[in-house]
């Protein structure tokens, strides 16, 4: 999974609804809202022939097909059948916005904005290859491979989210987080011995400047959080 | 000592919980061996292990074994 969405903050769900799929043929879960089988083919007929050149908020999703069958994933949105060997549908939603303006993770989550937006859509049964399908929005969070199969057809790419992907392409050298943690370690400590010289000759520092200084090696730590989480071994 | 309707309903509502919010329950592989214990545990009561390894290797041969996303399988 997390080769499949590198630029995705975490794919948790993604991974555990695989085995909800398999708890649920087994009867262990009772979906809440069960589908007939001419609602589930709707909804399969939308991932397979809807239209994916634009993108999708989840109120959009739900006025189509209603609520989920699971209340309790959290941005992963299963829909199941009456019939529970068909598998299930599931809908990715975005939790974060990828781009920022300093180029670190987003601060903002998008469900802070009301609304979700469709990452991906995929189902559980058959080749996950054959049944991922991405909005042009969630593009931005595809293996190259996944993009590769994506770009097929003509899809739409904001440049600065583009930008944004390579910034955080998985090609990222093994000893990057090393790397990484060495500067900010480094730029804390000079920036410690700076204040304290700074206090001790008396300099004057005008605050906006201290601030902004002191709150640089932040985003630094941020964007190291943000690289290890793809840099860690996929499951 | 509980009955085995009181432990699988135990096992299933640990289940929910763990999908409800897996971040709670170990980073990938560990959350991996703790689900399918559970899943296994609820096998053993109804008597289906053989169907739930059965259904766990064609997972892991197919379906959604992240290199067939790159062709290997």
């Amino acid at each position: 999974m997390n080769e499949a969405f590198p630029l995705a903050a975490h794919v948790d769900d993604e991974a555990t609804s695989i085995y909800a799929d398999l708890a649920c043929r087994f009867g262990w879960l009772k979906p809440e809202r069960a589908l007939s089988t001419k609602a589930w083919a709707e909804v399969e007929q939308f991932i397979r022939t809807g239209n994916f050149d634009r993108d999708w908020q989840l109120s959009e999703i739900k006025t189509m097909f209603g609520e989920p069958s699971f209340s309790w994933l959290t941005h992963v949105h299963a829909y199941a059948c009456e019939d529970v060997s068909k598998g299930l549908i599931l809908f990715d939603y975005a939790m974060y916005a990828p781009q920022t303006p300093n180029g670190g993770r987003a601060a903002v989550r998008l469900e802070d904005r009301g609304d979700y937006s469709l990452r991906n859509c995929r189902t559980t049964y058959g080749k996950l290859k054959e049944n991922l399908r991405f909005t042009p929005f969630g593009l931005q969070y595809a293996s190259p491979t996944c993009r590769g199969k994506a770009d097929e057809k003509p899809t739409r790419i904001d440049p600065a989210r583009a930008g944004m992907a390579r910034l955080y392409s998985p090609a990222v050298p093994a000893g990057c987080q090393k790397l990484l943690s060495s500067c900010i370690s480094r730029q804390s400590s000079r920036l410690k011995n700076a204040s304290v010289s700074r206090a001790t000759s008396g300099d004057r520092i005008s605050r906006p400047t201290r601030l902004g200084r002191a709150i640089r090696p932040l985003a630094m730590s941020e964007k190291v959080q943000t690289v290890s989480s793809f840099v860690t071994a996929p499951m | 000592m509980r009955s085995s309707e009181e432990v699988h309903e135990h096992l299933v509502s640990m289940l929910k919980s763990l999908f409800a919010r897996p971040g709670m329950w170990g980073y990938e592989t560990g959350r991996e061996i703790i689900t399918l214990h559970i899943l296994r545990e609820l096998a053993f009561i109804d008597s289906r292990e053989d169907a739930l390894e059965d259904a766990v290797m064609d997972l892991r041969a197919g379906a959604y074994q992240a290199p067939a996303l790159f062709g290997g399988g």
